[in-house]
């Protein structure tokens, strides 16, 4: 085994893989920045309705609420790999073509939107009901409420899921390569798996590691500095 | 907003108000809180509402500010119909009722200099300068002796600490009315006496109507002007403490004052006895140290046999 890791590694040929490997590195920045970016403030925006219309909130609406939840529900349980494939025919629709990196930010789009929004209903439910009506108690409207009371009272919770939710993309984005995406996953699967070159598949390992190490030490580092600030 | 003219010296007046919650997860599933609440609270004095939890006077606290909406009934405050009231003068109205909590529900990421501030801060209509925002401020942080905690977090201060932000923050808007619900519950006795003897001084010095939820007696006693008893949703007694300590009612009303006497009792059994006949032992006949008898246990011969 050993024999075959080190004969593997002499075989590549760097001048003509790292460029590959810088191009691939790329291909999933651009996927997973783009997916937190959009499907970050979608989520974050379907996120605070279903946290408002639930039961004795701000919005309430049972309706809404109802919709919301139940098509989040029905999304979220879909493994990540089969999602793409079904939905190809939107895909297309609506990107134009259902191959390479910018069309599989399509679904990744959804599913991270859907995965925000319960992230943030989550984090907002845990805030204090006492805060709504200490703001409601002195005249603050529900707008002021939300953005001045009830999100900044929610930030280290919501900083640990967007992190969360940032290396779930790094793990959508490797999926996504296998319709054509591109990116460190397809690398690691084409020319790591296929071509029999672990050296080549652990260093995809060790980039998208590096990037979701990073993630988590900033995510980690923020919340902690907000807890001493406040505590 | 219609200012409605009042003959008397009621700033709170609550006509035949009822109120159901329903519940949604249990079909059919009611029930009625608030049963023909009448209550008319004075300006500038103190009114206890005392009942046990789920007596409802919570719910009838927060009528007042419209937190909650009656299903009938008429609810007026300081000239004010609350009930039906639209959105834009409830806001306006609620700077004119401040709100003290239990639990404080202090804003954890703010300062409490912040936290007192904001009121002010979302007070379009105020037009105060940002001199005199923290001219009243720095004021009021003064007059509940907390200033020394200015940068300091909630988090950081005691309980007794955090209740002094409370009120001086729901008096920012310079209210005529406090509304404190349970404010010392959370509070060991000494901090207690501390958070009354500030809602006195708020109420002496500034004049404020301050309507006091509690379900001990003893607070009742110390503070409060007149009281309104509360159970299953029905105000059963309304009237002056003293007068209301030396001769109850109503037997809500009893039971809360022999309640309060009992808990000056040495004993156990001396306890019981204040609980059911409202008067401790007489020093002829000493129950001191005898096993617990029931009073209004009918004697039984047939035990001597």
């Amino acid at each position: 085994m050993n024999n075959y890791i080190i004969d593997a590694s002499r075989a590549i040929n760097w001048d003509t893989t790292l460029p590959k490997i810088y191009e691939a590195t790329f291909q999933t920045l651009q996927m997973v920045f783009t997916t937190l970016l959009v499907g970050g403030i979608l989520g974050l925006v379907f996120g605070i309705i279903l946290w408002g219309t639930r039961k004795g909130n701000l919005i309430e609406n049972f309706v809404v609420y109802k919709i919301l939840s139940l098509t989040i529900d029905i999304i979220r349980p879909i493994p990540f790999i089969i999602f793409i494939t079904a939905i190809q025919p939107l895909t297309i629709g609506i990107m134009g073509t259902s191959i390479g990196t910018t069309a599989v930010i399509f679904p990744m789009t959804i599913f991270a939107t859907v995965a925000t929004a319960r992230l943030v209903e989550q984090s907002l439910i845990q805030t204090d009901p006492g805060i709504i009506e200490a703001g409601l108690s002195m005249g603050a409207s529900r707008k002021r409420i939300l953005f001045q009371l009830i999100l900044p009272e929610a930030i280290c919770p919501l900083i640990l899921g967007y992190a969360f939710l940032l290396i779930a993309i790094f793990d959508m984005s490797a999926m996504a390569g296998t319709v054509g995406g591109g990116g460190l996953g397809n690398f690691a699967m084409v020319w790591g798996y296929q071509k029999f070159n672990p050296t080549l598949m652990w260093i995809c390992v060790g980039i998208i590691l590096v990037f979701v190490e990073l993630t988590q030490i900033f995510a980690q580092y923020l919340t902690k500095r907000i807890i001493h600030k406040r505590s | 907003m219609t200012k409605q003219t009042n003959e008397t010296e009621n700033i709170i007046t609550l006509k035949d108000v009822n109120k159901t919650f329903h519940s949604r997860d249990k079909k059919g599933k009611e029930n009625q809180v608030l049963k023909d609440i009448n209550l008319e609270i004075k300006q500038g004095e103190i009114f206890g509402i005392i009942g046990k939890s789920g007596a409802g006077k919570s719910t009838l606290v927060r009528l007042i500010n419209a937190l909650e909406t009656a299903d009938t009934g008429e609810i007026v405050v300081d000239g004010i119909r609350m009930d039906g009231i639209s959105r834009t003068d409830l806001k306006k109205a609620r700077k004119d009722i401040g709100m003290v909590f239990q639990n404080f529900n202090l804003f954890n990421f703010k300062t409490v200099y912040d936290n007192v501030k904001y009121p002010l801060t979302i007070d379009k209509e105020s037009q105060l300068s940002a001199d005199e925002i923290d001219t009243r401020v720095n004021g009021l942080l003064d007059f509940v002796k907390i200033k020394s905690k200015a940068k300091n977090y909630p988090l950081q201060l005691s309980g007794g600490q955090k209740q002094r932000v409370g009120i001086a923050r729901a008096l920012a808007t310079n209210p005529n009315i406090i509304l404190a619900d349970e404010a010392t519950s959370a509070l060991d006795p000494e901090t207690t006496l501390q958070v009354l003897r500030l809602l006195r001084k708020v109420n002496r010095d500034q004049g404020k109507t301050i309507v006091l939820i509690t379900h001990t007696m003893s607070i009742v006693r110390l503070i409060c002007d007149r009281v309104a008893i509360m159970e299953n949703g029905k105000v059963h007694e309304v009237g002056d403490v003293d007068e209301i300590f030396e001769n109850p009612q109503s037997d809500v009303a009893i039971n809360f004052v022999r309640t309060f006497k009992s808990l000056e009792a040495t004993s156990l059994e001396e306890a019981d006895h204040i609980l059911k006949t409202g008067a401790k032992h007489s020093k002829d006949n000493p129950m001191t140290g005898m096993l617990y008898d029931d009073p209004e246990e009918e004697f039984d011969e047939s035990d001597l046999l």
